[in-house]
């Protein structure tokens, strides 16, 4: 059954009451908020996604609420908790759902240390994954997006879980984040995509999210082989411009951008290093979208 | 509280269900680790459910980088001391694991404490400013707070590492009702064969310091996990033999008698750590209050300790007998105990979001 079955009132009821638990791949998420902006972003985003049977081990319980009375009235915030853990800082109410989506990352990162977990978009095609890792900025969600769009399945626009008892990727497709800019790149660029409310000043900027086509829904339960790691860039002007670079340096590269490669010790080098291995290694730097798309699409035939 | 009093059998009969309760409250009491560890030892972690045995595999892992990173902090302060011959004691958590206690396997920490000698604390700062620990707080006030006021030094941190540092002269503030002599302490410190110039406090006073920490330093957040660390210690210690009455007499001579008691009587309690009856007798002799702040401190402790378990099912019934217990005695709290306690909750609450936040 997916969420999309349940009626208004029925999802605000679970999401207000006993939480709503619902499965993202390999995880199962119980989702706690009072609040109606989270109730209607919940559906318009996650209405595709298989809801858990009760009593069913949830993984990762969460709770997205104001941090106190006085708080809903006054300049109204909210707070995201975890097991009593409150890793942020109250935000502003109007962020609630980006604070859910942010805070589930978080959580991923620092307790999932059955992967290695990669801060990185991750699309699929034929089986073989394709790995963005991005500093901010690189446009690693931008080109996941429109990658998405032109029928690649995302496995993730913000990690990669390289699974450490296989070395293959492991599907956690949630909302695709754009911010600033890439909100109406990817609007002109794909007029199917369905993006959300855009969220202003944010961290991040402006902020909006873009829903995950069914089929990468449909498909959370399959794996991939890392077949490439590809860093973005880009850069006004450019030519698109693909060119491999050394395994070494990529090997440094990824373990920065990992969260938990310290915490993993032996056993994040041991997972990278393998990934690394597996994969053909480019920097690719490049202006438009639709050549990126194209570029990018011919790896996967040659490879 | 069930699995803490028998791993092995709640590891056999424990439903899916009860395993999630487990994980989230040891989560919440920061014990996911060594509850971990406790599954790993039995033996049991490999029939575990995938699900649950992600999840304690992964705590694991937390464990061994957090004991890795804690011995390369202790190298690193040694080498920093070694110089100038700072004889340092490592404190708390730091200890168990530097040590290889009972208490080490999943133990967590954020900051090492380590004690310096009063007379080379000033040495000791300048020398650990050198080697890259930088002051957290640099306003005056907190500067002067600690300085005047405090039984350490403004937290350090590592500017490479980001690892924090806190550096203490004695065990209590000056201030506190407890008067206990640091001069004693350092009497009976234990070298670490491994570290030159590197103590941990004698195992009464490991367990002494531990219970003042919880019981007179106000800091309850963790108070399970501490009863926990104590649980073991004091299992370590054997609970036969001399050991029993030398606590009970260590904490006579160091002034602890008071937080001694009533470590013994929650742990035993919340925990059933096994102490002779005798030695208990002694203990409640020389460090119990009157009877009615004795209640008053059940409900409030055990209420505190206790706030992991909020979410809980009616199955923590140990607890709940306990809870319900000291519940009637707590609505006999005048009102004039209540209201500064809540205010303090309140502040507790405050200054633990603002610790966590980034």
């Amino acid at each position: 059954m997916k969420i999309a079955s349940l009626t208004t009132s029925e999802l605000a009821v679970r999401l207000g009451g006993e939480g709503l638990s619902f499965s993202i791949g390999d995880f199962d998420i119980c989702l706690k908020s009072p609040l109606e902006s989270v109730a209607k972003a919940v559906s318009f985003f996650y209405g595709d996604y298989r809801l858990c049977e009760a009593g069913r081990f949830i993984d990762y319980r969460v709770h997205v609420a104001p941090p106190s009375l006085f708080r809903r009235w006054f300049r109204p915030q909210v707070n995201f908790s975890f097991d009593g853990l409150m890793p942020f800082k109250p935000l502003p109410q109007v962020q609630a759902f980006a604070m859910f989506e942010w805070g589930l990352n978080w959580v991923i990162a620092n307790n999932a240390h059955q992967f290695l977990v990669i801060h990185a978009a991750v699309v699929e095609r034929h089986g073989r994954a394709l790995i963005f890792p991005g500093s901010p900025g690189s446009g690693k969600s931008t080109l996941c997006a429109a990658l998405v769009n032109r029928g690649w399945r995302l496995l993730s626009d913000e990690m990669a879980l390289i699974s450490l008892a296989n070395g293959l990727v492991t599907p956690f497709p949630r909302p695709v984040s754009l911010k600033n800019a890439s909100i109406d790149i990817i609007r002109m660029f794909a007029e199917e995509a369905v993006i959300g409310d855009v969220i202003h000043e944010t961290v991040k900027g402006s902020v909006a999210h873009m829903c995950v086509p069914v089929g990468s829904i449909e498909a959370c339960g399959q794996q991939a082989i890392p077949a490439a790691v590809i860093f973005p860039r880009w850069q006004a002007g450019a030519a698109s411009s693909l060119s491999e670079i050394p395994k070494g340096q990529t090997l440094l590269r990824v373990a920065e951008n990992s969260f938990n490669y310290n915490v993993l010790g032996i056993a994040g080098f041991n997972a990278l290093a393998d990934m690394i291995d597996r994969c053909r290694c480019y920097a690719y730097s490049y202006e438009f979208l639709d050549d990126a798309v194209e570029t990018i699409g011919g790896l996967v035939q040659n490879a | 509280m069930r699995f803490l009093r028998d791993p092995e059998g709640s590891c056999e009969t424990f439903l899916s269900s009860e395993w999630e309760g487990l994980l989230r409250t040891a989560r919440r009491a920061n014990l996911l680790s060594r509850i971990a560890c406790i599954v790993h030892d039995i033996g049991h972690l490999e029939q575990l459910a995938p699900k649950v045995r992600d999840h304690l595999s992964s705590a694991l892992r937390v464990t061994e980088s957090n004991r890795l990173s804690v011995l390369q902090e202790v190298r690193k302060v040694r080498s920093a001391l070694a110089e100038q011959r700072v004889p340092v004691v490592i404190l708390k958590g730091a200890a168990y694991i530097a040590g290889e206690l009972a208490a080490a396997p999943g133990r967590l920490l954020s900051d090492i404490d380590i004690m310096v000698p009063v007379g080379q604390l000033q040495v000791a700062e300048r020398e650990l400013v050198a080697h890259g620990w930088m002051p957290t707080k640099f306003d005056a006030y907190d500067q002067r707070y600690y300085r005047q006021w405090m039984h350490e030094l403004p937290p350090l941190r590592h500017l490479e590492r980001g690892t924090n540092l806190d550096v203490h002269h004695t065990i209590l503030p000056p201030t506190a009702a407890l008067k206990p002599d640091v001069n004693k302490l350092w009497a009976e410190v234990v070298a670490l064969p491994s570290y030159e110039g590197v103590f941990v406090l004698s195992p009464a006073d490991m367990i002494l310091h531990s219970a003042t920490h919880l019981f007179h330093d106000g800091e309850l957040e963790n108070g399970l996990r501490d009863l926990v660390d104590m649980d073991a210690l004091i299992r370590q210690s054997g609970n036969d033999g001399s050991f029993p009455e030398h606590l009970v007499q260590r904490a006579v001579e160091l002034d602890l008698s008071r937080p001694l008691f009533y470590a013994l009587r929650y742990c035993t309690a919340l925990l059933g750590t096994p102490f002779p009856e005798q030695a208990s007798i002694l203990a409640e002799k020389n460090g119990s209050p009157d009877s009615l702040l004795v209640r008053l401190m059940d409900s409030l402790i055990v209420r505190s300790i206790c706030a992991v378990f909020i979410n809980e099912t009616p199955k923590m019934t140990h607890v709940a007998k306990f809870a319900l217990y000291v519940r009637s005695h707590y609505l006999r709290m005048p009102i004039y105990m209540l209201i500064p306690h809540l205010i303090r909750k309140q502040f507790i609450s405050e200054s633990r979001r603002q610790g966590t936040a980034r």
